[in-house]
């Protein structure tokens, strides 16, 4: 039987098109999964050449066991597209359409202890209430971590905002 | 029966590239690699067809390594090639012919456990013995197949 599913505590998106590293995004993402104690995935890379440039999409699917009860899961998908390389003093860079989305989830009893059964559902939901604050902090723990990774996610971009 | 612990998503991970390949050169370049990473390669299955938009080529092998009794790590790779013509690129004044198309390799890997003992005993073995191991083994093997899935995107030469 499977577990419950996440819940999704943040998501957000975001759109450029200018010049940007996607190769720097990359390694920022990879970082911040490694030094958060993520273990990730890099689910899809598919490039493709086209008429106006190259098509770059790119899946992550990353995850945290906090302890034996509870799980975030965070997934960003990066779509670029209309992909030219630049030289700018130096610097080699990519000039065209980026959008990446992200979410960050909360899975609550991974392992399944509860079961599936409605009456192991109602006590889950009992334990759920019981425990309120510690539910809460896994919440908020996901939370900031979504936003934080968002917010190095941004600062690769060198957005303002 | 086999119980396994998957280092990737169950569905797998993939790398897709459209455009030129010489795909000749992939396959004996992945098959040293598994080679020179000790593993028996076994082709599960190969399908190909001729369409009017080119051949479309489909196998899989399953690649093993034994790392101890309890222990086998397995690499699937899914080959999924579409649209496969061949073209001539120049390369250094030499025309070499390639292949050209949309790619996809897909690779699923997983530990599987207990290959050879009774359920009883694979219990006491796991939890008393080799708990510590089993978590330097998938990790071992996630670091292998990631270094795998960069190297493949080297060789289709990725944008990113």
């Amino acid at each position: 039987m499977p577990p419950p599913e996440p819940e999704t505590i943040f998501k957000n998106r975001i759109v450029q098109k200018g010049l940007f590293n996607l190769k720097v995004l990359n390694k920022n993402i990879t970082e911040w999964f490694s030094n958060k104690k993520y273990s990730f995935q890099e689910k899809t890379n598919s490039s493709k050449a086209k008429d106006r440039g190259h098509e770059v999409r790119i899946d992550f699917s990353a995850e945290k066991k906090v302890d034996n009860y509870a799980k975030y899961i965070i997934n960003i998908e990066i779509l670029a597209t209309e992909l030219e390389k630049v030289r700018l003093e130096d610097k080699s860079l990519d000039k065209g359409n980026v959008e990446i989305r992200l979410n960050a989830n909360l899975q609550l009893d991974y392992k399944n202890r509860f079961g599936d059964k409605p009456f192991h559902r109602f006590l889950r939901g009992l334990y759920h209430r019981y425990f309120k604050g510690e539910i809460k902090h896994y919440e908020d723990q996901s939370e900031e971590e979504g936003k934080d990774l968002f917010d190095t996610i941004k600062e690769s971009l060198n957005l303002l905002t | 029966m086999m119980e396994r612990i998957y280092v990737t998503p169950a569905e797998g991970i993939k790398v897709k590239h459209a455009g030129v390949l010489d795909l000749d050169e992939f396959i004996r370049w992945l098959k040293r690699w598994l080679d020179f990473n000790s593993y028996k390669q076994d082709e599960d299955f190969y399908e190909e067809k001729n369409t009017a938009r080119g051949k479309i080529i489909e196998f899989r092998w399953t690649n093993n390594k034994k790392k101890e009794t309890y222990f086998i790590y397995i690499i699937e790779i899914y080959f999924n090639f579409i649209g496969i013509v061949d073209v001539e690129v120049p390369i250094e004044g030499k025309k070499i012919k390639m292949q050209k198309g949309e790619f996809e390799i897909k690779l699923v890997s997983y530990i599987n456990k207990g290959a050879e003992a009774p359920t009883f005993w694979r219990a006491i073995y796991e939890r008393f013995l080799k708990k510590e191991n089993i978590d330097l083994y998938a990790s071992e093997l996630y670091s292998k197949v990631y270094s795998l899935q960069e190297e493949i995107k080297d060789k289709f030469n990725q944008y990113v």
